[in-house]
């Protein structure tokens, strides 16, 4: 098992570093020049525009660049921010409790729509419970969340004045961005439990725990739940890393301080090493996650454990 | 019908139909089964007759929708079960009545021990802590032939027959008074067939337990039954003990089923299959059901469903050819 | 006896005959059938209709960028059906237009995501070795980049216009794309009706025209619908965080993105376009959905 564990983290290493290299050489290339961004505002002579080019290291090559680069995000240096003129990897440090944060409470919005509706639509197909969870997943997977966001705060902030409409603090904060992000992450995971709870539920193994005399609540949710639970969990996991990494459009509405912002801030002032910073964290959060979701595979299913030993 | 209590199942008239978006599937339609204490009973007939609908009806395990049990009483010592709560069925199954069931690769869960699933069953039906059941468990599993500390392991761990060893185990955990198996060999190897049915008999024996073997195998009815009722499209047409069914065979699509099997000593015989399909149960032909496919057939079996009628006190024939003084199956002749 | 086989025989390809003519229609029954579907149909067969005519619907200089001062701002009237935005705008003049840059930036975007991603996934599943390892090798390190993310890194490096959407939103969904029609030619090039082209003498090119392609077209289809649904909610979400197509180009992202300000007083101009994209994408994933279930037999009860 810790085996297993080991080979996947060295091939995520080549994925991790190939993204990065993809994510670096794109934004290099950006048609907005960082130089021109940063000294905008001052009428800056040539000398100056090529003094301020070397001193952030971009008159070298774009390959030798990229592999300073790459050497620092080892060190867990990311550059500076050419606005704050702080180290980026303090910033995004300092902006992951607040994603994080967001993060886990959509999760848990999320499981808690999703799961059981999922599970009862699937156990009682084709019944007017099911019809009213299946539109509701079809709503939630058609809704953007910038505009349920936006809608909560029409109603909840601006009509109702229940809630604050933005900004980091206690629960109250809280509600509505992680309302809006497990909401629009439960259309999917809904979707995908009761699928995949349709598909256990014909299962002969089914038919023989209920032929031992069992109720069905230990049916559904000893043997049919565990089985369905791992295209549940890929889904969710998946959603959750990418929250992980910064749910850039729940944090752009709410005024939420984490790392989504930061990097959707950055894009707007041209701060290219906080953009290239948050996108290659991101990606290594997502990757991450999923690594944790495959592992976590062998606990629900002895067959994948098996399989991880070999 | 009075009350035997010798019978261990006593089913009268049990009709099944499963109503589906294209059109009502007759599958069971006005079944009699008579299972005396510790007898077998063979239940014979082509895939889609209504053998494995009859078996979940016992259990009431029809799946609802679209089966529903239209009428029918199913009496198991002496009580009817289609009179009982749901509650009062769970504690009938896996502890009076359990069954066997086809696909040993499937039928197992594959996220749970084996220990786990035959233990689950004893904890549930005799109140067994967790520690004591799984004790149990390993009993059961050398009883069917494999050792007590491969309790522990998983369904994928195992091969096809000893997957069906553990399914057996399962079935027996609680001593049930009736088994079902519903084909519990055919996807089986052939040499593990043997095994496993050997196995399966001599629990049987042990144990004084009543049985219901479906198959389609007029082998394994010869080898394992005492009675044999043929199945077709939801109807018996032939019941009787296996003697008389085998040896003096009345019905033409019992004579059929017979006539489909290689002869050894002969080499110069040919194969007589059955011409033409099983009738679509959504729309059984008038008259009696075999009448399409039967060389026997006259002008009263496009019309009239035959009966069940005795011949003797035990063999049971459903053919209007009788109603012909002197008739007689070719085969007989 | 052969009398018998003679009829069965005849029986059964005047019943295949049948099969292949009414295929289609088959497939058009069972969409029938789902009311939702049909609704999802009707939908985006309204919104096309109003993309194409938008030109001689509204008038592009006057109705749609021109600003009008002194009518900001108003809720919905007689003569602003859907009420005015911050700068006096008619918002359904813009959302007409808005309609017709949604959904061409999603045709475009999907169909360069179905050309490329055909492509990579047809070559690699059907050479497999060596060039399908180096070529999903790459495909997935693509494929560890979010979505939205991928997306969002190429618009800020390549700019605001609608031709660079199209290809930040194709670029990004192109991964997966390639490998489910890898998967799907994985599938269906082990079958046997293949291996008997190959038998017969049929070279790479015909056995991928005549055998590779027509299979893999219902998973595309139906992909392909789901996926237009995707990159609305994509577009939408770039223009709305300003990373997509700018003001005063009317887009439907774009439009509610401007409201955000005026929430207090001018809701109507957030509250619109929003329903807009979910009517939209929900219509799509309906017909999407039961175009899914038309083609799919497995899923027929």
């Amino acid at each position: 098992m810790s085996r297993y564990i080991f080979r996947r983290v060295l091939q995520l290493i080549p994925v991790i570093l190939g993204a990065s290299a993809i994510i670096f050489f794109i934004l290099s290339y950006s048609t907005q020049d960082p130089v021109m961004m940063l000294l905008a505002g001052t009428d800056p002579t040539p000398e100056q525009i090529e003094m301020t080019r070397q001193q952030l290291g971009l008159d070298k090559p774009i390959v030798v660049q990229f592999f300073s680069y790459m050497g620092g995000l080892l060190r867990g240096d990311l550059g500076v921010s050419y606005n704050s003129g702080r180290p980026v990897f303090q910033e995004y440090i300092a902006r992951f409790p607040a994603t994080l944060k967001l993060a886990f409470w959509a999760l848990f919005v999320s499981v808690l729509i999703s799961i059981p509706i999922g599970i009862v639509s699937a156990i009682k197909q084709y019944s007017w419970f099911d019809n009213f969870g299946m539109t509701f997943a079809m709503l939630g997977v058609s809704t953007p969340n910038f505009w349920l966001g936006l809608m909560l705060m029409l109603l909840f902030a601006v009509k109702l004045g229940w809630l604050p409409s933005g900004g980091y603090g206690g629960l109250e904060y809280l509600i509505m961005p992680a309302v809006t992000l497990g909401t629009s992450q439960a259309g999917l995971a809904t979707r995908m439990t009761r699928s995949s709870m349709l598909e256990v539920i014909r299962q002969d193994y089914i038919r023989t725990a209920r032929a031992k005399g069992l109720s069905e609540r230990v049916v559904i949710i000893k043997h049919a739940l565990k089985n369905a639970l791992i295209p549940i969990v890929t889904v969710v996991g998946f959603q959750f890393g990418h929250a992980l990494g910064g749910a850039m459009i729940t944090e752009t509405i709410f005024s939420w301080p984490g790392v989504g912002r930061l990097m959707i801030d950055g894009i707007h002032k041209g701060d290219r090493p906080v953009v290239i910073g948050c996108v290659i964290m991101l990606c290594i959060m997502v990757s991450v996650v999923n690594l944790g979701v495959d592992i976590f595979y062998a606990f629900l299913d002895p067959r994948i454990k098996a399989g991880y030993t070999k | 019908m009075n009350i035997n209590n010798d019978l261990i199942l006593d089913i009268n008239n049990l009709v099944v139909h499963y109503e589906t978006m294209e059109g009502t599937v007759q599958a069971v339609n006005g079944i009699d089964i008579q299972l005396p204490r510790e007898h077998t009973l063979g239940i014979v007939g082509e895939t889609g007759a209504g053998k494995t609908t009859t078996a979940l009806s016992i259990l009431r395990l029809i799946p609802d929708p679209p089966g529903v049990i239209k009428s029918g009483e199913i009496l198991l010592d002496g009580e009817d079960i289609l009179k009982n709560s749901e509650k009062k069925m769970r504690s009938i199954r896996g502890r009076d009545v359990a069954m066997i069931f086809q696909d040993p690769m499937t039928s197992l869960n594959p996220v749970h021990t084996v220990g786990d699933q035959i233990a689950e069953v004893v904890r549930l039906h005799e109140g067994l802590s967790r520690s004591d059941a799984l004790k149990r468990a390993g009993e059961t599993l050398e009883m069917v032939g494999i050792p007590a500390e491969r309790s522990t392991e998983y369904p994928h761990q195992f091969s096809g027959g000893m997957k069906q060893r553990v399914i057996i185990a399962i079935a027996l955990a609680c001593n049930p008074k009736l088994l079902i198996a519903d084909e519990p060999t055919t996807a089986l190897d052939v040499t593990i067939q043997a095994q496993v049915l050997e196995l399966m008999k001599d629990l049987r024996d042990r144990l004084g337990m009543s049985m219901i073997m479906i198959t389609h195998d007029l082998g394994i009815v010869a080898e394992v039954c005492d009675e044999v009722a043929v199945l077709y499209a939801g109807r018996i047409v032939e019941s009787g003990t296996v003697r008389e069914v085998f040896k003096s065979t009345m019905h033409p699509y019992t004579e059929g089923l017979f006539n489909s099997l290689p002869v050894i000593n002969d080499k110069g015989a040919r194969i007589k299959p059955i011409p033409g399909l099983m009738p679509d149960p959504i729309e059984l032909p008038e008259g009696c059901a075999f009448h399409p496919r039967c060389p026997y057939a006259f002008d009263k079996c496009t019309k009239e469903t035959p009966e069940l009628r005795y011949f003797g006190e035990t063999h049971g024939v459903a053919c209007h050819a009788y109603d012909q003084d002197g008739f007689k199956l070719k085969r007989r002749g | 006896m052969s009398k018998n086989v003679v009829t069965a025989n005849s029986v059964g390809s005047v019943s295949l005959k049948r099969k292949k003519v009414s295929r289609s229609s088959e497939i058009w029954m069972r969409m029938r059938s789902k009311k939702s579907a049909m609704i999802g149909l009707i939908i985006c067969s309204l919104l096309i209709l109003v993309a194409l005519s938008a030109g001689f619907l509204v008038d592009y200089q006057e109705d749609v960028v021109t600003p009008n001062i002194p009518e900001r701002l108003q809720g919905p009237s007689m003569e602003h059906p859907f009420g005015t935005d911050s700068i006096g705008r008619d918002i359904m003049a813009r959302m007409i237009y808005g309609a017709r840059i949604s959904l061409c930036v999603a045709f475009a975007a999907v169909i360069f995501q179905l050309i490329v991603g055909t492509l990579i996934g047809a070559v690699s599943g059907f050479y497999g070795g060596k060039v399908d390892d180096i070529i999903m090798r790459i495909n997935d390190i693509f494929a560890s980049i979010p979505n939205l993310l991928l997306a969002i890194t190429i618009a800020t490096a390549l700019g605001h216009s609608i031709i660079n959407m199209v290809i930040a939103i194709g670029v990004a969904g192109t991964p997966g794309l390639a490998r489910l029609v890898r998967a799907t030619v994985m599938s269906v090039k082990d079958q046997e009706f293949v291996e008997a082209g190959r038998a017969l003498g049929g070279n790479d090119r015909q056995i991928i025209v005549a055998h590779l392609i027509p299979n893999c077209i219902p998973p595309m289809i139906v992909e392909g619908t789901l996926k237009i649904a995707r990159v609305i909610l994509s577009t939408t979400s770039l223009s709305f965080l300003g990373i997509g197509i700018k003001p005063p180009t009317p887009e439907w992202g774009n439009m509610l993105s401007g409201g955000r300000e005026f929430l207090r007083v001018a809701p109507h101009i957030t509250v619109i376009p929003g329903l807009a994209i979910v009517i939209t994408i929900l219509s799509i994933n309906l017909m999407g959905d039961g175009l899914r279930d038309a083609l799919d037999p497995k899923l027929k009860r």
